[in-house]
């Protein structure tokens, strides 16, 4: 049990070294030189070269790798060359929103998935759970930025309730916690009915009812309890997703998150905000795909025993 | 799904297919459709601006005489003709990433599921680093890098989607290159290719398809997304994404524009979704027969 934990802790590493590295090579084939876009299109070719030395672009490729291997272990990414501060400190400034965000469409995600799919799959012949089916399908197929657009066209342009963009208050983050969450909604939804009704046709079951079993006790005090044993990994899998895909919610609400900070860096050809951020992004989601990974070995009986 | 062909009394000489299945492929066979006859019957000019008709509501008359359906947008342009090559632009990307992506995951998961040993070692590494990256942010960092064109965005996206299908394929060789068939055509010394063209692939077939449909649907939300940033198509040609991205400063004034994009990329969408699961519940029986 040990080892395999510590063969994923091995395997986690590695793939955030990958991860990493990648990063550092998309970032490096682009055209487009940081130096020539910070001084603008009248800069002198010295005034270029200078600016390349201190950013360290004139360094040879494998050098210029091993440096940025050797700063990222230590969290350190060099300088933003468009904001001036170190670009480290930049991400984790605005980690807090984002993970806020995240945290908000968890909540809403998990709070009204997990009911609606399990009250679904309860009545699942009604028409009304048909309903739900097509609309959870529905909101899978909307793309984020798009509801959030809706949402604020709706609630902010007309109704005027809720505020268009920035985090200024608790208000701000219904919006882009609907619009991050809605299509996750309607996955888990659907997810919990389908695992709730695959439950249902397995063997205990009828032998349950057989025994002169209220439907209502085994559904309630058997089937659901086997279907919410990967409930915890299913949280850490949603955040992971969340912290990930926020980027779009962020730009449509100017959320002053790392997303949107991402974005600018990108744009900017400032390269060592995007490593950061990235970074920091993946190693986020790394960390808990690993815990999610663990846990759910952990968790099932029967797993936990076959590997031990 | 053998039918008895005498009429004895009332049997269906042919199996009924449930509505549920022919409204979603109806649904998309009507959006190729205008995805194909769009630019004949109304052709999108990204150029031809005419300020007079900017911001007219659904259902108004241009200025050239026609109707604007859909309204127009901020600088004059009909809504109906950038929803057709929207979805021209929509369709091209989906299906040629899924085409792209799909076909590279094949080779590599049929590859990783029938040799195993090292080569699946390597993809399969490969693919966890690559699933490390959230995968829209492995694409906004790709297109971001190679700048906006429908080649680049074909390019991303295949380059995120592979991994999706050589896992569902190699899940399928693994199971296939262990049967008794296998093992005795490698013995009578039958060459690995034809061996995984004729045992292993259609076992692998039937997943992948599976995986396809959903996919594209995927891959419309992922291009518009990518186009909403900027990133995605040239803003010359229209995308669902960049229509919504310009209706973003108008939700006052002209709510139209950033809706009818939306309503359009759901309902194409939800209806490949539904034959996703159509399709799966077939294979699913197939596989278990």
């Amino acid at each position: 049990m040990v080892r395999s934990v510590v063969r994923r802790i091995i395997q986690a590493a590695f793939v955030l070294w990958g991860a990493v590295s990648v990063v550092f090579v998309v970032v490096r084939v682009v055209p487009g030189d940081p130096a020539s876009l910070l001084l603008g299109p009248s800069a002198t070719r010295e005034q270029i070269a200078a600016a390349q030395h201190s950013l360290g672009l004139d360094l040879p490729i494998f050098e210029q790798y091993v440096r940025y291997l050797s700063g990222a272990v230590q969290l350190n990414f060099g300088q933003s060359s468009r904001l001036g501060g170190p670009a480290m400190t930049e991400v984790l400034d605005r980690l807090p929103a984002t993970l806020s965000l995240a945290f908000v469409a968890l909540l809403m995600t998990l709070l009204v998935g997990f009911p609606l799919g399990v009250w679904s799959a309860r009545h699942s012949r009604g028409v009304v759970s048909q309903a739900v089916s097509l609309l959870s399908l529905a909101g899978q197929g909307m793309p984020q930025f798009w509801i959030g657009i809706m949402l604020i066209l709706v609630f902010s342009a007309q109704l005027r309730l809720l505020p268009v963009s920035g985090f200024n208050s608790l208000l701000s983050l219904i919006m882009p916690g609907v619009a991050l969450a809605l299509p996750f909604v309607g996955w888990l939804t659907r997810s919990v009915r389908s695992g709730v009704l695959d439950e249902l046709g397995n063997n205990y079951v009828r032998t349950a009812r057989a025994k002169g079993l209220p439907f209502r006790v085994v559904f309630y005090g058997h089937v659901l309890r086997n279907t919410l044993v990967p409930v915890i990994t299913v949280i850490g899998l949603l955040l992971g997703i969340f912290i990930g895909s926020a980027v779009i919610v962020e730009v449509v609400f100017s959320w002053p998150g790392v997303g949107r900070l991402l974005i600018d860096a990108i744009t900017y050809r400032d390269y060592a905000v995007v490593e950061a951020a990235i970074a920091v992004i993946t190693g986020v989601y790394v960390v808990l795909n690993l815990i999610v990974d663990v846990l759910y070995t952990y968790l099932d009986p029967r797993i936990r025993f076959a590997i031990s | 799904m053998a039918v008895i062909a005498q009429s004895v009394g009332r049997i269906r000489l042919r199996p009924r297919v449930p509505v549920r299945i022919w409204f979603p492929a109806a649904l998309v066979a009507l959006f190729i459709l205008a995805a194909i006859l769009g630019p004949f019957i109304d052709p999108y000019h990204g150029t031809q601006t005419d300020v007079v008709d900017r911001l007219l509501t659904p259902g108004s008359k241009l200025s050239t005489g026609g109707t604007a359906w859909l309204g127009t947008d901020q600088v004059g342009r009909p809504m109906l003709a950038q929803l057709l090559a929207g979805a021209r632009v929509s369709l091209i990307v989906a299906g040629a990433t899924v085409l792209i992506g799909g076909t590279v995951g094949l080779v590599l998961g049929l590859l990783a599921g029938y040799f195993r040993g090292w080569i699946d070692s390597i993809i399969m590494r490969l693919g966890d680093i690559q699933l490390a990256f959230p995968s829209i942010l492995l694409a906004i960092l790709i297109a971001g890098v190679l700048g906006p064109s429908v080649a680049n965005v074909i390019l991303t996206l295949a380059i995120t989607r592979w991994i999706v299908f050589a896992r569902v394929v190699r899940a399928s060789a693994l199971v296939a290159s262990r049967r008794e068939s296998v093992e005795g055509a490698k013995v009578v010394g039958v060459p690995n290719l034809r061996i995984l063209r004729r045992y292993v692939l259609p076992e692998a077939i039937g997943p992948m398809l599976v995986v396809a449909t959903v996919q594209v649907g995927q891959m419309v939300i992922a291009e518009a997304s990518l186009s909403f940033l900027g990133l995605g198509v040239p803003v010359s040609q229209a995308s669902w994404g960049s229509t919504i991205s310009n209706g973003r400063d108008y939700l006052n004034t002209a709510w139209w524009i950033a809706t009818f994009p939306g309503l359009a990329m759901v309902l194409l969408v939800v209806s490949v979704g539904i034959l996703g699961d159509a399709l799966h519940h077939r294979t699913d029986i197939a596989v278990s027969l």
